[in-house]
Formats: structure tokens, sequence, C-alpha cells
């Protein structure tokens, strides 16, 4: 079911490309903005970094986690999938895991775009890069999910959504700036590895509160 | 009185005063809103009856 | 459905809070010791730390609440947690606006990335956010679910942003760490007092707002039938 329910919303996303190419745009706009508005120098630039990628990532999840709920209420396809005999907490995980997998392919796009524009070098230890982002995005998309869920049947929810997402996922952001910059510096993981643990944490935390409380978030 | 940052002192007291007492008047004031339209229902509907 | 303050008990209470508000006072301006650094600026203390305890005690009975309200759906957890609510977040404000109010002489800069003001900061913007969903949600059931969840969600993720906040910004580990039971007994037993006030007045002011909102539900409700 799960996987019925995941095929589903990338299916809808790979014949349209919405939020893919909407992602995408925006994120390589802004870091074209970081790029022109100022010039530092490679040292500051390598300083500052991090926090900005991070930053960049977070505003394009939140267009993904925006329209992929959004998505549902169009036909009012949400009462459709909750009458279907499907355990809601399923349904958090299937918005779950395709909010990680449009993060992930726009990151992987924006990456690139953002090295190369800010000129900055290759950290020495791509997997560990790799694995940071993925934990990340698993994150941003546990604590998204779980809000869109929430403030999708409110009015305003445009601007809700980044509102509460935003402080809520502060702690996460701070790690992975942090662990960013470390791998950048080339620091062993020793030196980082409270902010690796601190992103775990979060990871675990509101993967299980979503899971456990959408249900009562998405009854009618 | 003739100590250093009494100024703030009395500030920060103030602020907390000052607040706690606005929120006590806005939600006294609530109540008795509440309380007068519940008495008019309630001679509404007993009119009514 | 009466007033609040016509019962004896909340008229004692109220009556006793305020004998003991000006008696707090007293006590921070004739009794306790002065700092020969700070000096008055060090007595914002008593009235900084307590007002921090009542809003971490509100979002706790908030989460509390939540969690009551999602298991009984009963109506009545979801105004003590719209109650709760109402306090932690005045309170927390009450902090913010405090803290830089000490720190401005004593630090020189009235804010710092310091892990405590910080997450107080970030639990203000999360509650704005709780208000925000309540008001522009309709009146029903589906808001006051909606609001336990987030409740729940925002009081889980305190821990996880004080650790974070703490190891985040280690030249900013400036906030006075008192360990209370270190200090002598003019400041400890007026700190206690002052505690104590404050948790009465929490408890006090929660009562009478979850009373009022009590009467609300019921005015509606009546306002519809008739």
């Amino acid at each position: 079911m799960l996987a019925v329910l995941v095929r589903k919303d990338l299916l809808i996303e790979f014949r349209s490309r919405e939020i893919l190419i909407s992602m995408i745009t925006f994120g390589a706009a802004i870091t074209l903005l970081y790029a022109f508005s100022f010039r530092p120098s490679p040292e500051s630039m390598q300083t500052f970094a991090p926090g900005l990628m991070w930053m960049v990532f977070l505003f394009v999840s939140v267009l993904a986690l925006h329209r992929s709920h959004s998505l549902e209420k169009e036909f009012d396809a949400f009462s459709m999938i909750l009458s279907a005999p499907v355990e809601r907490s399923v349904l958090f995980i299937s918005k779950y895991l395709s909010g990680f997998i449009f993060l992930v392919v726009a990151q992987m796009v924006l990456l690139p775009l953002f090295f190369l524009f800010l000129q900055l070098p290759l950290p020495a230890n791509l997997a560990q890069m790799v694995a940071v982002f993925l934990l990340v995005d698993l994150g941003i998309s546990a604590a998204g999910s779980l809000l869109s869920g929430i403030v999708m049947r409110v009015r305003v929810n445009e601007m809700l959504l980044p509102l509460m997402l935003f402080p809520m996922v502060t702690p996460l952001l701070i790690s992975a700036v942090k662990s960013t910059a470390s791998i950048m510096d080339n620091q062993p993981f020793n030196q980082w590895k409270l902010w690796f643990q601190l992103i775990v944490s979060f990871v675990i935390v509101f993967s299980l509160i979503g899971y456990l409380i959408y249900d009562y978030v998405s009854e009618e | 009185m003739m100590y250093k940052y009494f100024g703030f002192f009395l500030a920060a007291f103030l602020v907390i005063s000052v607040a706690i007492c606005s929120w006590i008047y806005v939600i006294y004031r609530q109540e008795k809103e509440l309380l007068t339209e519940l008495k008019r229902l309630n001679t509404n509907k007993s009119e009514v009856e | 459905m009466e007033s609040f303050h016509s019962r004896q008990s909340s008229k004692v209470t109220a009556g006793i809070l305020a004998v003991f508000w000006v008696v707090v006072l007293y006590l921070v301006l004739n009794v306790t010791r002065i700092d020969p650094d700070q000096q008055m600026a060090q007595k914002i203390f008593y009235y900084h730390v307590p007002s921090a305890w009542v809003a971490g005690l509100g979002y706790l009975v908030v989460m509390f609440a939540g969690v009551l309200y999602l298991i009984m759906k009963d109506e009545k957890w979801d105004h003590l947690g719209l109650a709760a609510a109402e306090l932690g977040t005045l309170f927390c404000a009450l902090v913010l606006i405090t803290g830089p109010i000490w720190a401005k002489p004593i630090w020189g800069a009235p804010w710092s990335w310091e892990p405590r003001l910080t997450t107080v900061l970030i639990m203000f913007l999360i509650y704005i956010g709780y208000f925000m969903v309540r008001n522009f949600g309709d009146e029903g059931e589906r808001t006051r679910r909606i609001s336990a969840v987030l409740g729940i969600a925002a009081f889980l993720n305190v821990p996880i942003i004080y650790v974070s906040v703490k190891f985040w910004a280690a030249d900013a580990q400036l906030h006075p760490q008192p360990a209370m039971s270190q200090q002598s007994p003019d400041v400890f037993w007026t700190f206690m007092l002052s505690l104590l006030v404050f948790t009465l007045l929490f408890v006090h002011l929660l009562r009478f707002r979850v009373h009022i909102l009590k009467l609300r539900s019921k005015v509606l409700g009546m306002r519809y039938d008739v």
C-alpha cells in the first residue's frame, strides 16, 4: 500500500514535473542572488557557504511540502484516499518519503550549481557529506510533512507552513550547518559527532511523532 | 535607591506588572461581556418558552 | 454560570496574590543583598527566572492537555491547552523583554545568541504559529485537534532545540548560572517566595481563563440554538 501511495506521488510529479522544476528554478535563483549580492574572499565564502546552502534547501523544501499536500486538496482527493482502507500513518510515511525524494533530487541539481557559482572547493570526504545530506533531508521532510498536513486545512496556509516549519526545524538547521562546515573543513568525524547525533535524534523524534500523530491530524 | 541601574530594575518590574494586569483586565472584560450575553440569551429563551 | 471571582476561593487567592506581590517587592528592594557589580540590575532575576519557569510550566501543560484532548476528546482539555498556551506565551514574552533589560547594562548589548534566550525565542515563535493556526482555522473540532498536536510537537522539540543552541555558539555561553542552593538565605528565600507567587499566579490565571473559555463555549452554543 505504501509503495502504491509513494508511486502515485512520484508518478504525478513525473508527468508534470511541477514541483521539481519550481524547486530547482527557485533554488538556482537564490544561489545566483547569493553570487551577485556579495563577493567575499574565498575564505569568507567558505565560512558562510554551509549556512547559505542550507537556507536554500530549506526554502525549496517548503515549495515541495506545500505543493505535495495541496495537490490532495484538488478534487477533494484527500477524502477519497482517507476512505480507502489504508492506515493514516501510512499516508504520513508516503508524504514523508515522496517529500524526501523530491528534496534529494532537487539537491542533486542544486548542489553542483551552488559549488560552481560560489566557487567552493569540494570536500575530501564526499561520503560523509552525502550521509549528512540524506539524514537532514529526512529530518526536513519528517517535520515538514507533519506540519503541512496540519496547516493544510487552515486558511492562509502558504504563509503558515514556513512560519511554523522554520522555528521547529532550527535545531536541525544548526546541526546541518555545523556538520557541513566541519566536513568542508575536512575535520575528522569525532569533531562534529555531536551535530550528527542531533540530526539523528531530530529525525527519529519527528518521524515517530509524525507516524503516531498523523492519524489525528488527518481525520475529517 | 541610590544603587546603580535602578532604572533598569524598575523598567523590568513595571513591564511585568503592567503586562500581567493588562492580561487580567482583558480577560476580566471578556468575562463580563460573556456573562451579560449569557443573561440576555437566558431571558430570551425564557421569553420564547 | 457565575463570574469566577464571585467565588470565595478565587477572592481569597486573588487577595493573597496581591499581598504577596507587594511582599516580594519589599523583600527584593530592602532585604536582599546587593551584588557589588550588578547592583539593582541583578534583582531583575527575582522576576525573570520565575517568569521563565512559568512559561515552561505553561507549555508543559499545553502538551499534557493536548494528549488528554486527543485521547478523551473532551472540550475542557482544549480549553486548558489554549489557556496554558496564552499564559505560557505571555510569560515567554516577559522573559524575552526582561532578559535584554538586564543584559543592556550588564553585557553591554541587549541581545546575544546564548542558548536559553534563543530557545525561549524559538518557542515563542512556534507558539505564535500555534495562535495563528487557531485563529485561521474554523471554530470546530478539527482546529482543536490540530492545536493539540502542535502543542505536543512543540514541547517535545524543546530539549533538542536547547542542546543544539547550547553547543552552537560556544562563545555565547554568557547566561549566569547561579547555583541556588549556594546562595545566602536572603537571596534564596526571596527567590523561592517569588517562584511560589508566580506559580500561584499561573494556576489562578489558568483557572480563571479556563472558566471564561467554558463560558464562551456555552454562549456560542446557545447563540446558535436560539
